[in-house]
């Protein structure tokens, strides 16, 4: 598991626990991804800025819809997703939340 | 066209490992869960400070939405139930930042007198005054698109009605003396992207709309301070206007000479130009313009879809409706699928911005499925349609939505 989100998911745990006195404590994330390759990439990449609801609540989207997707949050909102990692999200997210191509 | 609105049909359970990749962590207190009307439609209620149980769609930021059945409490969205819409992650701000001693409205730009003021000084210098108003996310409905469209996967939950209380924006503006060269006024909130490549979320009005004295600086709504994930402790309210305008932990208004074109106003947050925002299903769009006015909606909140009602047994249907701000004419109501219609009675109005209640009265005759229809038109004639419109960004639904019942 990538360490970024090992430390992010310990942060929810503790989190979780922590007083829950604290009126404004926001509650914890919950999602957590299909196993899957590619997860780790996926994990490392789209958590840093936003929670992975974003992508297990949309509908199943064929692969050109992910990487529309993908482009936009390089393009726009300049996520610093390597180029050749867009292929590997965009199968992941294909095949783990999306609509993948009929088979022949 | 799918026409079922499982909206109200709540089937409650834990959440544990539920369908679409929704898998509670090991360790949490499990959340119970909602299932909206479309597919991938689970959802988790989640408490969140000053909030009851809420439809949460996202959490970092978070976005959560109102249970259908609260419509059904009022026309006044109570606050612990009212919907909840950020874009950047680092929203909410902090609370430090919003205290009465930290936080400052700032008005500058292309005007001859600056202003920076505290809340408490904001409503000693300018008149306070109220008005009910409807918010609504352009996206309301958006997971009920056929066909589908990426974006927040809403069902018709994020909107609301609640009475604002707050300042006129028009006096503020007035009192910053405004350049003769002032074109538009912008507007920022203190939620603030992660990252610096990220656009920051500020909206644009056109100079004439931001003098009209609808548009408000609230400090309340219902009665009670905003709520934090409503806009603590300023927000500006836009009746009968979209809320991706209304800007919460607003501070900052600026007048500026030219037209904005930040991220959020263009490509973000536009429709087809074209009267009803609709193209055809797929394609895209020759010409956008920034979304503006609500169009017509209405909703039957007394019945949920899938209930049972008894045969010959005389009850009120009760139900909502609301415009862009021409106020509601005439809500219809169908009990066989659209084929007769007759008229709903209009409950007291609280201003041409609110939630307009309906009643009629029904004799379920049975036995059998019945779906059940009502239908808004404004003071300008404009209505709902019985088909969905559809844009690529899932913006303005506003179709009949049936209500089918078993009648028993």
């Amino acid at each position: 598991m990538n360490p970024r989100w090992l430390g992010i998911l310990a942060g929810v745990l503790i989190a979780a626990v922590d007083s829950p006195a604290d009126e404004w404590k926001l509650p914890p994330e919950t999602i957590a991804l299909k196993p899957g390759k590619g997860r780790e990439v996926v994990l490392g990449q789209c958590a840093m800025c936003h929670s992975l609801d974003y992508i297990t609540t949309q509908p199943p989207l064929p692969k050109a819809g992910w990487v529309a997707s993908i482009e936009k949050m390089r393009s726009k909102y300049g996520a610093p997703v390597p180029t050749n990692s867009v292929a590997l999200l965009a199968d992941y997210l294909t095949e783990q939340y999306g609509k993948p191509a009929a088979k022949p | 066209m799918r026409v079922r609105d499982l909206n109200r049909r709540r089937f409650i359970r834990v959440a544990a490992g539920v369908a679409g990749g929704m898998a509670a962590v090991p360790g949490l207190i499990a959340n119970e869960t909602y299932e909206m009307p479309f597919e991938n439609g689970s959802r988790e209620l989640v408490r969140y400070p000053e909030k009851r149980p809420l439809i949460r769609l996202t959490s970092r930021p978070p976005q959560l939405e109102t249970p259908m059945a609260v419509f059904n409490e009022g026309i006044l969205t109570p606050n612990d139930a009212f919907f909840v819409r950020y874009h950047l992650a680092g929203s909410p701000p902090s609370r430090d930042v919003l205290t009465p001693d930290a936080f400052r409205l700032q008005v500058v730009g292309a005007v001859r007198k600056p202003i920076e003021i505290s809340i408490a000084d904001l409503l000693r210098r300018f008149e306070v005054t109220e008005v009910v108003a409807v918010n609504q996310c352009s996206g309301n409905g958006r997971g009920l698109f056929t066909p589908r469209v990426g974006g927040g996967q809403m069902g018709n939950g994020a909107m609301g009605c609640a009475r604002w209380k707050g300042v006129r924006l028009v006096d503020v503006l007035k009192a910053a003396e405004l350049e003769p060269a002032a074109k538009q006024v912008l507007f920022d909130g203190m939620d603030k992207p992660v990252t610096a490549t990220i656009p920051d979320f500020v909206k644009s009005i056109e100079l004439d709309q931001a003098l009209d004295p609808d548009l408000l600086l609230a400090t309340e709504m219902n009665g009670q301070p905003l709520p934090w994930l409503n806009g603590f402790p300023l927000r500006l309210v836009v009746p009968g206007h979209y809320g991706t305008y209304w800007i919460k932990h607003l501070h900052q208004i600026t007048v500026v000479d030219s037209s904005y074109k930040g991220y959020w106003m263009d490509p973000a947050y536009r429709i087809p130009d074209d009267p009803c925002a609709h193209i055809e299903p797929g394609s895209k769009p020759r010409r956008t313009v920034p979304i503006s006015r609500f169009n017509v909606r209405s909703f039957i909140t007394s019945l949920a879809e899938g209930v049972q009602v008894r045969s010959g047994e005389k009850q009120r249907v009760r139900g909502i409706a609301f415009d862009g701000g021409s106020g509601i004419r005439e809500v219809t109501f169908s009990d066989d699928g659209g084929k007769t219609w007759r008229g709903a009675e209009l409950g007291r109005s609280e201003g041409r911005f609110g939630f307009r209640e309906w009643t009629v009265d029904w004799k379920p005759a049975g036995p059998g499925e019945r779906t059940l229809w009502a239908k808004a038109t404004n003071r300008l004639g404009e209505s709902q349609p019985l088909e969905a419109l559809w844009n690529p960004a899932g913006y303005m639904r506003n179709v009949v939505e049936p209500v089918k019942v078993r009648i028993v």
